[in-house]
């Protein structure tokens, strides 16, 4: 069976919201092509807007993909969905399984509320990673979230449980208020990084957020190797390299039971 | 040379368990194998030591969840509650006291037992919670550095006590049957031999004139007895010698049982063995019975 592919038809005027993407799995391909979709204040079928090709609904490519598409892959559960483009705003947000890859970049809120599956952007994403979704006041609850670029601000709000890995920079006001997860950032942080944090492992490469922490004795730790090699073979990359670590903790906040771990 | 060995007419008959497979890993093979062999100890047979334990394989760096060298065990049980206790105790005492080691769990199953659950404990409110994927680990500090161990392991139905009896000419002879039997069989997956060496020499069968005791000695199958009780071994057997199997399945068992008798009948030393045979109780005990002669069709 080949790939289930949409492919726009023409180039977007308006925004379009395609969260019924992730119901395609349980649909026949007549059923997606004639589903409904608004688009302006008209609402259209799917073909009318698309060149659907192809019959595995588990496996959906999106070709030619523009920010003006917002919620691709919004409640996704299963299966495989990979955008070869930019994408709009709440890209996977919600997400409780399965594998989403944009090739591409995301605008804001990419992953919010998300529970589960892979969600790997690579390219950049705007403000708002894993944050809190609309009627929640979580963030990323758990999963694996990859940015192969640079994330806004806000980003990682809220986290309770997770992987979520930056490869590039984040901005201001990252991480506040994190109840727990891991966090792997290997670029530059903004301001305001990891404010009111209660709990939590950072892996880090800049050091200017170790102030407020203590120096842990130099040992090994057996969890490391074992999350490099969980990562490369997840995200199939060499994400981390099992460079050593300098582990601190016990934060000057006796609420902040975070650790951080800054790659040397 | 004989070139085939005799097969006798008989059946293994074996019990249903419960199962269960870690994966041990350390710094090195070395203390992986302490840990390993440790942890496996006194887990012979579960009359008296609660759980039959065994290494299944080694594990490479390539398939070890941490890249780590180590090994995976397999344990068998007659209950859920006896491997939990059993799997609890032994990972507590053998595993989180084993320098740079980490344990993992090897299966997964509809029912899960707990694994670190508790050994978490230790840690006395220091330990880390970190759940990656659908699984949990905990991080306990240890004076080493830090012992991680998954939160629970997978439970499966097994069968226990597939078996095979070699009846030789003399110890010597038996032995190095048996010796070339268990390494046909020790990288077979799913499949461990619990007694010492993968060899047991005091078979036994249920009961005793005392009492108090459930099994004693397998008088049919001694030599020194052959003339004082209903013996089933012939004039010239002066040795005898069991192989027990224990298998996540009844085809685990069947190929191992096929593999080692093979093994056996290639050797040179078959032309001293007199036969091949297994151990039953009379069909009454156990639910599942391994004919030789169908295995080795």
């Amino acid at each position: 069976m080949s790939h289930l592919t949409l492919k726009p038809k023409i180039k977007f005027k308006f925004r379009l919201d395609l969260n019924s993407i992730s119901s395609f799995q349980s649909m026949s391909v007549n059923r997606v092509k004639t589903l409904p979709l608004m688009y302006g204040n008209k609402e259209v079928r799917y073909k009318d807007l698309f060149k659907i090709t192809g019959t595995d609904s588990l496996n959906i490519v999106i070709k030619s993909s523009n920010e003006m598409m917002d919620n691709v892959g919004k409640n996704f559960i299963r299966g495989n969905l990979s955008v070869h483009g930019n994408v709009g705003h709440c890209c996977g947000s919600e997400m409780k399984g399965g594998k989403i890859t944009i090739f591409g970049n995301a605008l804001n809120r990419v992953a919010s509320g998300i529970s589960g599956g892979i969600l790997r952007v690579n390219g950049n994403c705007g403000d708002y990673l894993c944050g809190k979704s609309n009627h929640k006041n979580e963030g990323i609850n758990d999963g694996l979230v990859i940015i192969t670029g640079n994330a806004g601000d806000y980003a990682i709000q809220r986290m309770r449980r997770g992987i979520v890995i930056v490869k590039g920079n984040v901005g201001k006001n990252c991480c506040t208020e994190i109840i727990s997860g891991t966090v792997i950032i290997t670029g530059q942080l903004g301001k305001n990084f990891a404010n009111k944090i209660k709990r939590g492992t950072f892996i880090l490469k800049e050091s200017k957020f170790t102030k407020n922490y203590t120096k842990s004795n130099v040992c090994e730790y057996n969890f490391m190797p074992f999350l490099v090699k969980h990562l490369n073979q997840l995200s199939q990359d060499k994400i981390l390299s099992l460079k050593s670590f300098q582990r601190f903790n016990s934060h000057k906040t006796a609420s902040n039971l975070s650790e951080l771990f800054l790659i040397r | 040379m004989k070139s085939k060995i005799t097969i006798d007419n008989t059946f293994a008959e074996a019990f249903n368990m419960k199962a269960s497979r870690i994966l041990v890993t350390a710094d090195n093979l070395k203390w992986a194998k302490h840990a390993a062999i440790s942890l496996t100890g006194f887990a012979t047979s579960v009359i008296a030591c609660g759980v039959e334990a065994g290494i299944e394989c080694k594990l490479s760096r390539k398939i070890s969840p941490d890249g780590r060298d180590g090994y995976s065990i397999l344990l068998f049980s007659m209950s859920r509650s006896a491997l939990e206790k059993q799997l609890e105790t032994r990972v507590g005492q053998c595993i989180l006291t084993c320098p740079t080691t980490a344990v993992f769990s090897g299966m997964e199953g509809d029912d899960m037992i707990p694994l670190g659950k508790n050994l978490r404990y230790f840690g006395d409110g220091h330990q880390i919670s970190k759940k990656i994927g659908q699984k949990r680990f905990w991080r306990v500090p240890v004076m080493d550095g830090e012992f991680l161990c998954e939160e629970s392991t997978g439970r499966v139905p097994a069968i226990g006590g597939g078996n095979i009896i070699i009846l030789a000419q003399d110890r010597v002879s038996c032995l190095k049957a048996c010796e070339t039997a268990i390494e046909s069989i020790e990288n077979q997956p799913n499949v461990i031999t619990p007694f010492p060496g993968g060899v047991v020499r005091s078979g036994s069968k249920v009961g005793s004139k005392y009492k108090s005791l459930i099994a004693s000695t397998n008088d049919e199958f001694c030599p020194t007895l052959r003339n004082i009780v209903k013996s089933k071994l012939s004039k010239n057997v002066g040795c005898v010698m069991e192989i027990v199997i224990n298998g996540l399945t009844r085809d685990d068992i069947e190929i191992a049982m096929r593999t080692a008798i093979k093994a056996i009948s290639k050797n040179k030393i078959s032309a001293k063995i007199v036969a091949v045979s297994a151990g039953n109780y009379g069909g009454k005990l156990g639910q599942h019975k391994f004919y030789l002669k169908r295995i080795l069709k």
